[in-house]
């Protein structure tokens, strides 16, 4: 349960990055303007993302650099399958280029966000632990 | 705190009186717990039984078992699943597909980038809690 509550807040995290890139892209003229049916097709995306990311884990992989790279590799993979699929954006040069730069720039953020949190619950953890040490518990 | 001594039992008994269960009473109960389990290891062709409070972390290399004290290690011929069951309600947690630690020695923690914690023990050896064990791992201390 707690697993899928992860999983599903970096879905939320990086559909909201991902939306933001896309908005910024579009008002360089890059992309198309956003519009309704733009908006679930990402959802969409992101969630294919997630659900490709969890698959990968569940796989033997035990170097953290293979891993990260076919994440990144899935995030891309989706975005210009999903991207073609749903007509999002012309491929030429610089949208796919745009795209690619949103994926990673997307999946760096969720990256950032995921450490930031488990920083957090580090810091508290530590704090248990000096509270146990210094008071009367015997735990 | 009521300790009755005599000669006329046969073994020893706790018995806790309590309106209800809070924290610091679990505590004391998982210590007790723990204090009734007794493991034994292998060194050097010796038997040694061995008290769990001073195990730092229980490691599976190649299909063998080994129990790290603070210098000594000890070779131990049941299965990691068969000390997770054993030491289920103790400090011990499983951290890695490989390894259970004893929460009990670890002096702090830090996250990982990769997701990952780094555990720092108190005899300044380090273990890695791998992101499948991650939420566990914070349960232990934070719920």
């Amino acid at each position: 349960m707690n697993l899928l509550k992860h999983y599903i807040s970096a879905c939320c995290i990086s559909f909201t990055v991902s939306s933001l890139f896309y908005l910024l892209f579009s008002m360089l003229n890059i992309f198309p303007p956003m519009n309704e049916a733009l908006i679930v097709h990402m959802l969409l995306i992101s969630i294919s993302i997630i659900c490709l990311i969890v698959i990968t884990h569940q796989l033997p992989i035990q170097n953290t650099l293979i891993l990260r790279f076919i994440e990144l590799l899935n995030v891309i993979i989706v975005l210009l399958f999903g991207g073609a699929v749903f007509k999002m954006f012309p491929f030429t040069w610089n949208a796919t280029l745009a795209v690619i730069t949103t994926g990673v720039l997307t999946y760096v953020v969720v990256i950032i966000v995921i450490f930031m949190g488990n920083q957090k619950s580090a810091t508290k953890i530590n704090a248990v632990i000096a509270r146990k040490k210094g008071g009367s518990s015997i735990d | 705190m009521t300790i009755n001594e005599s000669k006329n039992y046969d073994e020893v008994e706790i018995t806790i009186n309590c309106p209800h269960i809070d924290d610091q009473l679990q505590r004391v109960i998982k210590q007790i717990q723990q204090m009734h389990i007794t493991l034994t290891g292998t060194r050097d062709g010796r038997t040694y039984s061995l008290c769990i409070d001073n195990l730092y972390y229980i490691e599976s290399i190649d299909n063998q078992t080994f129990l790290y004290e603070e210098k000594d290690v000890y070779k131990s011929d049941l299965k990691l699943y068969e000390f997770d069951q054993l030491l289920l309600d103790t400090h011990f947690i499983r951290i890695s597909k490989n390894l259970i630690v004893n929460t009990a020695h670890i002096d702090n923690v830090r996250a990982l980038l990769n997701g990952k914690f780094e555990a720092s023990l108190t005899n300044n050896e380090k273990v890695i809690v791998n992101r499948h064990y991650v939420k566990a791992f914070k349960e232990k201390f934070l719920s």
